[in-house]
């Protein structure tokens, strides 16, 4: 809530007080009422209270006239019913007689408590009791005499007329007595009455009017609450959407305050920075001054060796955007160097290397990470260049990437030499499967026809038969010998040009296992003694070749130690990342002038006379062991003393390793 | 020998001294089966599809190296035909070559054999290929 909303509730508090000061007069005045409503009602209750009181007093004063009326009745009964027994002597008389005179005696009795509150008539009613009492028994008296046949005498009859004389006189009293209490009475209760009236009627009419008042003051001021309420409630609405409104601008205020204040502070902060970066910067002006030629030669040079380098050298700012080019770049493009800084590296970029270009760059850019791509640029003559380029982001005090330096490297030569050097192997590639797919046929075309050769020099001694001559025989003999050689050199030539041609999978190898397996499979004679060194070691790789290697030296071994006790010894040991094999003889040793010639395909140093062979197998050894990155020579002699024996040494990689 | 069991040879070869050399050693190895001759792939569909070379319990023995239709053509050419598919052909070669033999075997020969070069060792080979297919049973 703002500050003014209180102000509002105070005047709403006001305006209702206003309307509540007659309502407490008026309240005070139905109070009034109620009060009075009660008095005049209690009032009413005990007049009609008293009143009632009059009413049976009143009843009770005609129950007692009433009661004497009958009392006097009953006795003229009584003296009725006698006369007519004394009359007529009969008995039915009699009965009203007795009745009477009970009902006579019952209604004193009666009569005895309505007038016991009474003291005059009271003592009229004992009067009245003893004559009614006496009366009676005269009245029994005579009917006694009668029985007894007395007759009656006239004094009886004159007193019995007396005595009912002073009767009725007494009961007429007796009854004027209560009818003069009846008459106060009733004027007593009358007077009452007339109170009640007097006081209920104007009271119920005060009250009433005073309601009636008070009823028609409320409405007025009901209506009136009515009207302010509703007044009140349209202020209400539009005090909280002033209200509404007034926050608003208020929060507004607020925010431009605060606004302002930052802006104040912005200002005061830069005033600050300018005073202290005026004072710096009139000490570095001082401290300039002295370093701008020092920097003068710094920046001369840098431009120098920006310019004279032969490589485009630029600089952008840390979004990329190109800030300086070397002389070079202008030169490359033909262009001037801000044409180049506006238009950027885009519009020079050979169109293929545009995506990856951008695709590098803006990376770097992400990360700040070296930027290197190779692409082509558009020199002003039009021929795209290969150019490597390169940049580096230049970091500030705190890390942050200050600018970039870059350069662009012609290397149009080298990459098109790549290119063409690619091109070469491929073209060697192919020229390699032609060869040896001309290899595996030539063999078989220079096969067949041996075959015919020596398939015919047999059928031709065999058609012959015994009529063949011994020395054409030979002759024939020798025949097949050259056959079989040249079939020799042929599949020897085939092999050799299949090395590294098949390739298999490396395994794990055990060279003492391979080393026993290829002595066996040559099945040398008796006579050859072979020492292998235990413990070889285990190599990983493909079998085929190595055991083809090992099977040409053992083999060579075996064939060239000419002496009739051979020994062939066979070490290997592990050299670094290879394994050195050594294949050792005690023939005769190869004189130093030939140890490179035997490793060359077809040469021989024994006669083909003497030793039946091709001339390919070290070819072959030599071949393979370099194709694997291995070494492959010949020493010879091993024994100083007797100046024989060779040792044919190769390396071979204890894992694949790269092929050249 | 019976009649029925008899196997119906056809050699294609076009070269004359290879084609003698089987001849001789099937006289040597007294193998009396009739030989049929054809010079080239073209030559031996021919002769296959013909009346002239029976039509029951056949063996073609198959060069590679042939003019016009090499071996490896004729086998693709055979086992696409509905009538010759299931026909048994054993290779006779001089071809050691891998590929050669992967794409024989490839095309379901039964047999895969080198020509030696000398007739003695030609003439164990013919034996024991006759004496074989004697015991196998044809369709």
């Amino acid at each position: 809530m703002t500050a003014l909303t209180p102000s509002i509730q105070q005047r709403v508090d006001q305006r209702r007080r206003k309307a509540d000061m007659p309502l407490r007069t008026k309240l005070s005045a139905v109070t009034a009422v109620a009060v009075l409503v009660l008095i005049v009602g209690s009032l009413g209750v005990f007049l009609v209270n008293e009143n009632r009181g009059a009413v049976q007093l009143v009843s009770h004063t005609r129950d007692v006239q009433r009661t004497l009326a009958t009392l006097l009745q009953r006795l003229t009964d009584a003296e009725t019913g006698q006369r007519g027994y004394l009359l007529t002597d009969s008995e039915e008389f009699l009965a009203p007689f007795k009745g009477a005179s009970e009902e006579a005696t019952r209604s004193l009795e009666t009569l005895r408590p309505l007038l016991a509150d009474n003291a005059s008539q009271s003592a009229n009613l004992d009067s009245l009791s003893a004559l009614v009492g006496l009366r009676l028994r005269r009245l029994d008296a005579r009917l006694v005499e009668h029985r007894a046949g007395i007759p009656v005498s006239v004094d009886t009859l004159r007193e019995g007329r007396r005595e009912m004389a002073r009767l009725r006189e007494l009961v007429t009293r007796m009854d004027s007595g209560e009818a003069l209490i009846l008459h106060n009475r009733q004027q007593i209760s009358e007077r009452q009455g007339w109170i009640t009236i007097a006081v209920v009627l104007p009271g119920t009419i005060v009250a009433f009017a005073l309601l009636l008042l008070i009823t028609s003051a409320l409405k007025r001021d009901v209506a009136q609450r009515e009207a302010a309420h509703a007044r009140i409630e349209d202020q209400n609405t539009e005090l909280e959407a002033q209200s509404a409104i007034l926050n608003e601008q208020q929060i507004e205020l607020e925010q431009q305050l605060e606004e302002q204040q930052v802006m104040t502070e912005e200002l005061e902060a830069t005033n600050t920075e300018l005073q202290r970066i005026t004072v710096i910067a009139q000490a570095e002006r001082e401290a300039a001054e002295s370093a701008r030629d020092q920097y003068r030669v710094s920046d001369t040079r840098y431009r120098f060796l920006a310019d004279t380098i032969p490589v485009q050298v630029w600089t952008a700012a840390p979004d990329g955007q190109l800030d300086f080019v070397s002389e070079g770049v202008a030169e490359y493009f033909g262009r001037s160097r801000e044409e180049i800084i506006g238009d950027g590296w885009l519009v020079v970029l050979h169109p293929d290397d545009v995506s990856p270009v951008v695709e590098r760059w803006t990376q770097s850019l992400a990360t700040g990470e070296p930027y290197e791509v190779t692409f082509r640029l558009k020199r002003a003559d039009g021929e795209f260049l290969w150019h490597l380029g390169r940049a580096h982001a230049q970091r500030g005090d705190h890390n942050e990437i200050a600018g970039w330096f870059g350069t662009n490297t012609d290397i149009d030569e080298q990459y098109r030499h790549l290119e063409e050097r690619e091109r070469l192997v491929r073209s060697l590639e192919r020229t390699n499967k032609e060869l040896d797919q001309f290899a595996y046929v030539a063999s078989h075309d220079l096969k067949a026809p041996l075959r015919g050769i020596a398939n015919l020099s047999e059928w031709i001694e065999e058609d012959v038969g015994e009529a063949f001559p011994t020395a054409a025989r030979e002759k024939m003999e020798l025949l097949r010998g050259r056959v079989r050689r040249l079939e020799g050199l042929i599949d020897g030539i085939l092999e050799y040009s299949r090395v590294g041609r098949i390739k298999n999978a490396p395994s794990a190898i055990d060279v003492n296992q391979l080393v026993h397996e290829v002595i066996e499979l040559m099945a040398p004679p008796a006579a050859v003694q072979f020492l292998v060194a235990e413990h070889l070691p285990t190599v990983f790789s493909e079998r085929i070749p190595l055991q083809q290697v090992l099977s040409n030296l053992l083999g060579n071994a075996v064939k060239y130690t000419r002496r009739p006790d051979p020994v062939i010894q066979v070490h290997a040991r592990t050299a670094g990342a290879f394994v050195h094999f050594q294949v050792t003889d005690n023939g005769a040793g190869i004189a130093p002038q030939y140890h490179d010639r035997i490793f060359v395909v077809f040469q021989r140093l024994a006669a083909r006379d003497k030793i039946e062979g091709t001339g390919i197998g070290l070819a072959i050894v030599k071949k393979v062991v370099e194709a694997r990155g291995g070494k492959v020579w010949v020493e010879s002699p091993v024994d100083a003393v007797t100046g024989t024996g060779t040792t044919f040494n190769f390396t071979w990689p204890r894992v694949p390793g790269r092929e050249d | 020998m019976d009649e029925n069991r008899r196997l119906n040879i056809l050699l294609v070869d076009d070269d004359d001294i290879d084609v003698m050399n089987v001849r001789r050693a099937f006289d040597k190895g007294r193998i009396m089966n009739p030989l049929f001759v054809a010079h080239d792939g073209e030559e031996a569909l021919a002769m296959l599809r013909g009346d002239e070379f029976p039509k029951a319990r056949r063996l073609v023995l198959l060069d590679l190296n042939m003019p016009r239709m090499s071996g490896i053509e004729f086998l693709q050419i055979l086992r696409d035909d509905p009538e010759l598919h299931a026909t048994s052909v054993v290779v006779l070669t001089t071809s050691d070559d891998e590929r050669d033999k992967v794409n024989a075997y490839n095309l379901n020969v039964a047999g895969y054999l080198l020509k030696p070069v000398t007739l003695g060792t030609f003439v164990e080979v013919m034996a024991a290929l006759q004496k074989y297919w004697q015991l196998v049973e044809m369709p």
